[in-house]
């Protein structure tokens, strides 16, 4: 998929999240199924839920972690798809472009 | 107390009930945790909502949830109704046409009280339990049909004595963690019994009228001394999770902080599953006791003929040395 730059991403609301030992594990209340994020993931869900665009969040991750802007778009695409596949974040299409 | 009940140990607390319940140990006192008693009409006057059901994999509804304040009910089709009164402790057992004493009990025990203790804040896991040699509890959890009452029964075989064979709380207690059972027996079917447990001691019975499984009874098992719980020394998660393992491998590999705490979600006995803020609260509980509990997965051959390999392999297990966290081959 293609990440909208500046598109507002939210969270959610049957979603629950619990960090442990730096990962996090989100709980899906509707489905009723579990999710784990490691490391990276966890800290692209915080700048989620803080309320980040895409493009925020990936200047921030290339800040914080040692990885190309390209792994970087690649990874973030990755986990997008699959939190948007199972219904943990919707993109909000006004403000998506 | 009510005229007629009797007082029962239950993991660290007493109940008294109007309902014979023979697993259980009896014990003395005269301020139960929780009453049990025996109703015609359970929860009646009550309009219950309800939210969730439990299916069996063949897609037949084996327990229904439903709430009206703060009491729930807790209906097993066609065979129990029981409903929790939380402010008054008390549970209102309804037996349905034909359902027979023991089921009763055992719907009582093993289902609505797990999740009853659950609700009201604790931490209370499908998982079974024995007691090492130095004193510590080895737990085992994982979903049903995955051996943990096997395993547990082939511990009791080697003689470490039975803690629970499915239900089981932890409560820190300073840097420790303690485990804390149910009450001590094992339900198996009767290969099984008879494959582990051929020449044990202990006093066999129906578990409930719907089944073929055996209830082997050890009241006397263990008694811990007044307030002398087991510490946890490793909990072992068992199932899809820790993958299969061909014959004579036994693997042993630290599970993930995440892989640790779904885990236990998903081996707790809740019963409020959809309302936010009682899971909301369970997830932060279990999530706060996760990284203190050493978990590893555990995955070895489906084979009755192996579990002494898999026994002498834990009993010398240490979930202190990282070396552990790979693949051993049995001797």
């Amino acid at each position: 998929m293609q990440i909208p730059v500046s598109g507002v991403i939210t969270i959610s609301e049957h979603v629950l999240s619990q960090q442990v030992s730096g990962e996090t594990v989100l709980l899906d209340l509707a489905g009723e199924q579990y999710f784990g994020l490691d490391v990276v993931g966890t800290r692209i869900w915080e700048l989620l839920t803080a309320g980040c665009t895409p493009d925020e969040i990936m200047d921030t991750m290339i800040d914080e972690f040692d990885v190309s802007r390209q792994q970087l778009q690649q990874d973030f695409e990755a986990l997008l798809t699959q939190l948007l596949n199972a219904g943990l974040v919707q993109i909000n299409p006004a403000a998506s472009t | 107390m009510h005229a007629g009940a009797t007082m029962y140990r239950y993991f660290d607390f007493c109940i008294s009930s109007e309902l014979p319940l023979p697993a259980l140990p009896e014990c003395e006192g005269d301020s139960p945790a929780w009453s049990i008693v025996m109703a015609v009409d359970a929860g009646g006057g009550q309009e219950f909502v309800p939210f969730h059901s439990w299916k069996a994999p063949n897609g037949q509804e084996i327990m229904v949830a439903a709430c009206c304040g703060d009491s729930y009910l807790v209906e097993f089709p066609g065979l129990a109704r029981f409903v929790i009164d939380f402010p008054a402790r008390c549970v209102e057992a309804q037996p349905l046409a034909g359902c027979a004493d023991n089921t009763l009990a055992h719907l009582l025990v093993d289902q609505v009280l797990p999740r009853a203790v659950c609700h009201q804040g604790q931490v209370v896991l499908h998982a079974s339990a024995v007691l090492a040699g130095d004193g510590r509890a080895i737990a085992f959890a994982g979903p049903s049909g995955w051996g943990k009452s096997t395993l547990a029964a082939a511990f009791h075989r080697a003689a470490y004595p039975l803690l629970t064979d499915d239900c089981l709380l932890l409560k820190p207690q300073g840097e420790a963690m303690l485990a804390i059972p149910a009450y001590p027996s094992l339900r198996l079917w009767p290969d099984s019994l008879e494959a582990i447990c051929g020449d044990t001691t202990g006093v066999l019975s129906d578990m409930a009228h719907y089944t073929d499984k055996q209830q082997l009874l050890l009241k006397s098992e263990w008694q811990p001394a007044p307030g002398q719980w087991p510490e946890l020394a490793v909990l072992f998660l068992l199932g899809d999770s820790a993958g299969r393992a061909a014959s004579g491998e036994i693997r042993i590999e630290r599970a993930a902080g995440t892989a640790t705490l779904i885990a236990l979600l998903e081996s707790l006995f809740a019963l409020d599953v959809v309302d936010r803020d009682a899971v909301q609260r369970s997830f932060e509980r279990v999530g706060r006791m996760s990284g203190r509990v050493p978990v590893f997965q555990l995955a070895y051959p489906r084979d009755y003929r192996e579990l002494s390999q898999v026994i002498a392999r834990i009993s010398v297990f240490d979930p202190t040395d990282v070396s552990f966290a790979q693949a051993v081959r049995a001797p």
